[in-house]
């Protein structure tokens, strides 16, 4: 019976430690290292520097370690134990290392989850031997000290190590373009590259520098973080549209890489553009040699697709018969698409609200484009972010001209459907196309009189009265009568000026402001693209 | 009625004599025979002062009802053929329309109208008809067939009465000038004006300012092939007008004085603003001209005249007779005229496309 209680009391206490090492892992900077110490074999204050040892460890090797003491495992196989504990601890698919000791090391496991699976299999069992043999010779926390150098070394025998460099990795997402478990990946495969490229490493994601330079911001953050002097490369992404991308070295960082700074853009931006900033920084670590191939990015065909109706002014037949068209929509333009309808803005603008509630659907930095119908101001109004941006750039208003008149005469369930066909004839407007309904609704767009006029109606306008002014010109020569002035016939030599005056009245200034037209920004020193990203229009009905 | 005539006929054999403007000289019509301006003046110069004294007879109230009626014509006797010869009021030298004999009517050119100067025609007809053949060369808005079916009705010499007005002018004028200056501060432009009132006066001298003397004839088509070459004027001889058409004056020296000081102030005003330098702007706002000496005479100056018809409409063309200026009023054609503007019109239309693809507008 006390045998059973104290099975039960162990699996509870295993249980609420396993659980509280869930809920609380020691997270380094995105690593979490975990000490479960069931069976006493430790004592608290090692447990503590253990735990702080194996952070730092994380920290450096870019991956969790865990380690469990236990005494009994009922039935279950030490090795199944160990798998469970690290997905329970650190989630499946993680890059971890997780360290069993039963006992006074009668036995014990070392299993690998994630991309450390690759960087330790060939070398687990010598460091489980390791382990083990110092576990028994010294004690077990020198054995478990053991783990963290023997994970940063490739040693066979053990000996005392030379200190491995460690490289810090520093991410600061200010404008949330990362989700948690995509900042968690980052570390680890930033803490690659940084062994990699032999720099720390530091990412600033921003979209409001607060008028300080890039070049400023990015230097400031690599002094703070990592030192003046260090070898460091610190790359900033902004889309404040006064500021541009940059990228600072510092040491080696400058040694080696300075002269790639558009090569490392390059590699950023590909992936940027097309699926937001965790591919692009997932391609900065592929650029400095880190194995990406197992890393799940954002697919470009999964575009989210929005429909709110906070109006009810769609039944949920037609928002349901609606969302093929914006799925196809979203697929063609290679963005998420949204489309929203409102009564109340919350004292919002309409552009306030359309960006914000994008922001909050898409994530930020994503690439979409987002009606809003807005029923209380009349301000409709479509966003537009990235790709977005460069499909309805400058076309917001034709496109919201043919989206009210239809909501106008056909209501909102047709608004929605020629929002999705202007957008899918981005290109076609300007041109001189009919608008044709059909039974499909595959109907393209109507000429825009305002394009006509540009592109037609003023070059024959001018080249109608040159030719005009011209042809009378010449007509006038052979009418026009050219009679001869009387100066002809004056005696200058007899022409006296008796009187001359020039007496100086008054005088005024005046004054007027030049309207500047606005100048794009340019490049320089390691600076990256001005990326605005933000885009979008408005009409009232 | 009886016009007083004159002929100048050949002293070897009694043929019409006429001016030839090439030589400076006289030529017979029948023995060819050259006399020079000295010889006829030795020879006529008696007959040539009578002649110009003896001005026609004043007209009954009878008589001049006639003439109102007739429209002013007169008759003559030729001298030559003695034929009955009706001419136009204001003519003063003709051709017998039967024998062609130059015929002067001397009585026309008496008294009142008795010219002071006259400039002799430096030009001959077929130096006329191929000014005109050179003037409409490269008009190519002229109507197809304009050359070839132009009625050209016959170019003639007619010496055309014009008042010549001398003069020492006091001119003045006033104006208000402004000197502007602008430049940026910033994004601001800035413009300073300082305004001036300026004064010029000034006397000058104007020689024979000419306005022509007949209604008939438009001053605007005379002015444009103004100036003559006052070196050339001689004092009037009827020897000159024998072979030409000439006429007397029908504008008085008043309604002609009107015209030559309007002429002469523009010029004034145009002189006194040239001086008014270093101003951006100039208004006139005042200005005067008073003669200070004036003379006037009354002159016959050389133009050839040709008149064509084309589509029942006629377009005058002249030619100073002394110095070649020349001025015609064409023809245009509208389907030309729309055609070169048409032409114009699409080569520029392409022109902006063109360039606006290649801006990327």
């Amino acid at each position: 019976m006390a045998c059973k209680i104290k099975k039960l009391l162990c699996t509870a206490l295993a249980a609420v430690m396993t659980a509280a090492c869930m809920i609380f892992p020691s997270y380094a900077d995105g690593y979490a290292a975990s000490v479960i110490d069931v069976s006493d074999a430790i004592t608290m204050d090692d447990e503590m520097e253990l735990r702080g040892q194996l952070m730092n460890a994380a920290n450096d090797l870019g991956c969790n370690i865990g380690i469990s003491f236990v005494d009994e495992l009922y039935g279950e196989d030490i090795t199944d134990y160990a798998d469970r504990q690290m997905e329970d601890i650190f989630g499946s698919d993680s890059a971890s290392v997780y360290l069993v000791v039963k006992g006074d090391c009668d036995e014990a496991t070392l299993v690998l989850g994630g991309s450390a699976k690759d960087r330790y299999s060939s070398l687990k069992d010598d460091i489980l031997v390791q382990i083990m043999a110092d576990m028994k010779d010294r004690s077990v926390i020198d054995g478990a000290y053991k783990l963290p150098i023997l994970l940063g070394a490739v040693p066979y025998e053990y000996t005392e190590q030379p200190s491995v460099p460690s490289y810090s990795v520093v991410i600061d997402d200010e404008a949330d373009a990362l989700t948690t478990e995509q900042q968690q990946e980052l570390s680890g495969l930033l803490i690659q590259a940084a062994y990699n490229a032999q720099c720390h490493i530091g990412i600033i994601i921003d979209d409001d520098l607060d008028g300080k330079q890039s070049g400023k911001a990015a230097d400031d953050f690599l002094d703070h973080h990592f030192g003046k002097d260090s070898d460091a490369i610190v790359m900033l992404l902004t889309t404040d549209p006064d500021s541009f991308d940059w990228i600072s070295f510092s040491g080696l960082g400058t040694e080696l890489y300075s002269g790639h700074i558009q090569s490392i853009f390059d590699a950023v931006y590909e992936e940027l553009d097309r699926s937001g900033y965790f591919a692009a920084l997932v391609g900065f670590c592929d650029y400095f040699g880190v194995d990406v191939s197992d890393v799940e990015l954002p697919s470009a065909e999964k575009f989210m697709v929005v429909i709110m109706d906070y109006d009810d002014s769609l039944t949920a037949q037609e928002q349901n018969m609606l969302l093929p068209t914006l799925e196809k929509t979203a697929a063609s333009a290679q963005c998420n698409i949204g489309v929203v309808i409102t009564d109340d803005l919350g004292g919002k603008s309409s552009k306030q609200y359309a960006d914000d509630f994008a922001d909050d659907s898409f994530g930020y930095g994503s690439n979409y484009i987002l009606l809003l119908l807005d029923n209380d101001t009349q301000y409709d109004y479509i966003s537009s972010y990235g790709r977005g941006t460069d499909i309805v750039n400058g076309k917001t208003d034709p496109m919201l001209a043919e989206i009210q008149g239809d909501l106008k005469e056909y209501g909102y369930y047709e608004a929605v459907n020629t929002f999705c066909v202007v957008i899918d004839n981005a290109d076609d407007i300007g041109d001189d196309y009919y608008y044709d309904y059909d039974d499909d609704y595959s109907y393209t767009y109507e000429g825009d009189i305002d394009r006509f006029i540009f592109e037609w109606a003023m070059p024959l306008g001018f080249a109608a009265l040159i030719a005009f002014i011209v042809t009378s010109g010449f007509r006038r020569g052979y009418t026009k009568r050219k009679p001869v002035s009387a100066r002809t016939y004056m005696d200058s030599t007899r022409t006296r000026f008796t009187h001359r005056s020039d007496v100086f009245i008054r005088e005024y200034t005046t004054s007027h402001k030049i309207s500047r037209s606005s100048s794009g920004g340019g490049r320089s020193g390691g600076g990256g693209r001005s990326r605005s990203g933000r885009g979008g229009g408005g009409r009232r009905r | 009625m009886d016009i007083q005539t004159v002929t100048y006929q050949c002293p070897n054999c009694n043929a019409a004599l006429e001016y030839n403007s090439t030589q400076n000289g006289f030529r017979c019509l029948y023995c060819d025979s050259r006399f020079s301006e000295e010889d006829i003046k030795k020879h006529f110069s008696e007959n040539e002062q009578m002649k110009l004294e003896q001005a026609d007879p004043e007209l009954t109230e009878e008589q001049q009802a006639q003439e109102e009626f007739t429209g002013a014509s007169a008759l003559y006797n030729c001298p030559n053929c003695g034929a009955g010869v009706i001419c136009g009021e204001l003519e003063a030298s003709v051709r017998c329309h039967f024998c062609h004999t130059p015929v002067i009517l001397s009585g026309r050119l008496s008294g009142e109208f008795k010219p002071d100067l006259i400039i002799p025609f430096a030009t001959t007809k077929e130096l006329a008809e191929q000014a005109f053949k050179e003037y409409t060369k490269g008009k190519f808005l002229l109507p197809g067939g304009f050359k070839r079916n132009a009625k050209v009705v016959e170019i003639s010499a007619l010496y055309v009465p014009y008042w010549l007005k001398s003069g020492v002018v006091k001119a003045n004028a006033t104006a208000d000038a402004k000197k502007i200056r602008s430049w940026r501060s910033g994004d601001t432009r800035y413009t300073n004006t300082k305004v001036y009132r300026v004064e010029r006066a000034a006397d000058m001298t104007f020689i024979r300012v000419p306005c022509d003397g007949s209604k008939r004839i438009d001053d605007s088509l005379m002015e444009s092939i103004e100036p003559f070459n006052y070196q050339g004027i001689k004092p009037f001889s009827m020897s000159y007008l024998s072979g030409c058409a000439a006429e007397k004056y029908d504008v008085g020296l008043d309604e002609a004085a009107k015209r030559i000081d309007q002429r002469i102030e523009q010029a004034a005003n145009e002189v006194l603003k040239q001086d008014m330098t270093g101003y951006n702007s100039i208004t006139i706002t005042h200005s005067h001209m008073d003669y200070q000496k004036k003379t006037a005479v009354y002159a016959l100056l050389p133009v050839w005249f040709l008149n064509y018809t084309f589509n029942g409409k006629d377009y005058p063309f002249v030619m100073n007779g002394q110095t070649g200026n020349r001025f015609g009023i064409l023809p245009v054609s509208k389907i030309k005229a729309a055609l070169f503007g048409t032409g114009i019109f699409a080569v520029l239309t392409a022109v902006f496309k063109l360039g606006g693809m290649l801006l990327g507008l």
